[in-house]
């Protein structure tokens, strides 16, 4: 392993030159491709997402949204990528809301980014359609499923493209500035609300060229993360758009595995849980067939260089499992070193990297032929890097404007441009960076999703037999990421008195399961603890988190 | 309600290999799922009843009991 030149890659300054970039570049190629329901193909090439997005563009600009914050809210879709391209090439600012989350925490993200305007799929709308506050807030709703409401997406691009049959040119007569905000992204915060990060048009198209520098794709590409997450969107879409890839576009559970199959991509940007359902997968499929659970130690190489000397059973498991996957990408969590070993014996090389939303998102990646298991890569020429008490500091163009009206939380984080990360890492003398712990208390799963304890700490301290109470991960493996969301609770002595230890925990545990009916499953408590002493305490009478 | 319990328990087995499932098991604390068994197990059961479960529906199905009573209100009997 040695270091190598990057690789080619554009970096766009602004998403209306990334839009006719990417046109111009790879016309008819297919670009975006996606399932329906019944496992039809619907493909875009790169010339009919730029149309689409024209036309969709123009209907906007007509209706004066030009520089308006807009929601968009959805599972991922062909409809969502293009009202993303479209909301942040007119120059307005798209705020992406996280649909896993509560109807409270929704409605909150909508408002606390003053959005004047919501796209939204026929699912979050259904969702809504009682409570009324985003309809009300909304001048128009546009549907991806129904095709007849007038603010249906075909409909907004249908009139779109009559202003361009008559010669309106809005939309190509535009001038926006890389330094424009372009984005409000959601994450997790270390109180009740989600921190609203602002992300410029030049930071996240920066951070989405520069990740190709770094890692080159194959030629057909499968994400199914998440768009509403900055991973998501810069580091599987966009990315991946500029270097002219073949995308195909998952956002369903009940999907996945079948589209994986019947696309068979040669990359996948996951997350630790993919992984090791794969891994999985395919030791149920190695015992069936009556084989070993790994090549013999002798040829550790049959999948790498002596492809034709690999026996037809193993080739067989391999296409049945695995299709014609050679890259895995993984952010988000740490993975287990196991399955990145194991995988690798498969011939699938994984690579590991680090990113954080407030950096658009990636800071750090392997490459295709420089890795190093177990650490999280090397840093994207856009960073400068630094080590202040092991914390990691970041600075350059794809850092973060800044957190959405408020100065106090923004200024805590970014210092002169440098912006602290809260996680604690080494850099090793082959420049690669490892992640060796958190200064914050985020708690992270291993399907990449973060956990504010406070947040549940918040939840839980309302019930009135709970006197303090710590959230954690409790660790369920050897990996520091695979846990389970677990409290620890000191009783309030008063209120439960006369009572057993038994009772108590019985009690909070049937008001803990009333309060997990109203959170998305990853911040459901899944482990109850109690205990009998108070908390230690710091000078400042903060509970000390250490258990 | 009793075959209801008996198809789900043979759904999660054939899916999970867990065993010894009561109306008061937990999907998630109990038998330590992950989102892709769950949905596994949705995807059989609407295939097995017929109906279509929505994803953001899945997460408020936490015990057995919840699953039964929720396929009950879509007219599984």
């Amino acid at each position: 392993m040695h270091s190598y030149p990057y690789y080619p890659t554009t970096c766009y300054d602004t998403f209306s030159s990334f839009l006719s970039g990417i046109q111009v570049r790879y016309k008819n190629q297919p670009a975006i491709t996606e399932y329906n329901q019944d496992g039809v193909p619907h493909t875009l090439t790169y010339q009919q997402i730029y149309q689409t997005a024209h036309e969709f563009g123009e209907a906007l600009l007509q209706k004066g949204l030009q520089g308006k914050h807009i929601a968009i809210a959805g599972e991922n879709s062909l409809e969502w990528l293009i009202s993303f391209f479209t909301v942040t090439a007119i120059g307005s600012v798209a705020v992406l809301i996280d649909i896993d989350q509560d109807t409270d925490t929704i409605r909150k993200m909508i408002s606390s980014a003053d959005c004047d305007f919501l796209i939204m799929s026929d699912s979050v709308k259904k969702l809504f359609s009682k409570d009324g506050p985003i309809s009300q807030m909304a001048n128009v709703s546009i549907c991806s499923d129904d095709k007849k409401a007038p603010n249906s997406f075909q409909n907004v691009c249908a009139q779109g493209a009559q202003l361009i049959a008559q010669q309106e040119k809005a939309f190509l007569n535009l001038k926006t500035d890389g330094n424009d905000l372009a984005v409000i992204a959601f994450t997790s915060g270390t109180t009740n609300a989600s921190k609203a990060v602002m992300l410029s048009q030049k930071g996240i198209l920066i951070n989405a060229g520069q990740s190709m520098a770094m890692v080159k794709f194959t030629e057909k590409v499968f994400t199914f993360l998440p768009f509403f997450h900055t991973y998501g969107i810069t580091c599987c879409v966009l990315n991946a758009l500029i270097a002219g890839c073949h995308l195909c576009i998952n956002g369903n559970l009940k999907t996945f595995q079948r589209d994986l199959a019947l696309f068979s991509p040669g990359t996948l940007l996951a997350v630790p849980l993919v992984m090791e359902i794969i891994n999985k997968n395919l030791s149920q499929a190695l015992s069936e067939a009556g084989l070993p659970e790994n090549p013999p130690e002798k040829q550790l190489l049959w999948f790498h260089r002596k492809k034709e000397s690999v026996p037809p059973e193993w080739k067989a498991i391999k296409q049945k499992c695995l299709g014609d996957l050679s890259l895995l990408i993984c952010g988000g969590a740490c993975l287990a070193p196991d399955v990145v070993e194991r995988m690798h014996k498969f011939g699938i090389v994984c690579l590991e990297g680090y990113g954080i939303t407030e950096c658009s998102p990636l800071i750090s990646v392997n490459r295709n032929k420089d890795y190093c298991f177990g650490s999280v890569g090397k840093v994207l020429p856009c960073f400068q890097l630094k080590l202040q008490e092991d914390e990691i500091l970041v600075r350059g163009d794809s850092v973060m404007i800044g957190y959405y009206k408020d100065k106090k939380l923004t200024d805590s984080v970014l210092t002169d441009g440098w912006f602290h990360t809260g996680d604690l890492g080494v850099l090793d003398k082959n420049g690669f960076l490892h992640i060796t712990g958190r200064k914050k208390n985020l708690i992270v799963l291993k399907n990449g999703k973060k956990v504010s304890p406070e947040e549940i700490e918040t939840r839980v301290s309302q019930l009135p037999l709970v006197k303090e109470v710590i959230a954690y991960g409790a660790s369920i493996g050897e990996v520091k990421d695979n846990a389970r969301l677990a409290v620890m609770i000191y009783p309030d002595p008063d209120k439960t008195q006369g009572m057993n230890s038994y009772e108590v925990l019985n009690l909070l545990q049937k008001q803990i399961d009333e309060l997990n009916v109203e959170y998305p499953s990853y911040k459901q408590i899944q482990l109850v603890n109690l205990r009998e002493t108070p908390f230690e305490k710091t000078s400042a009478q903060k509970i000390k988190r250490q258990i | 309600m009793e075959n209801l319990l008996n198809t789900l328990q043979s759904i999660i087995y054939e899916i999970t290999g867990k065993q010894g499932i009561t109306y008061e098991t937990d999907l998630v604390k109990d038998l330590q799922l992950n989102s892709f068994d769950l949905i596994n197990i949705v995807c059989a059961c609407e295939k097995k009843f017929h109906i279509t479960i929505e994803t953001r529906e899945i997460w408020k199905l936490h015990r057995i009991k919840d699953v039964i009573s929720y396929l009950q209100d879509k007219g599984v009997q």
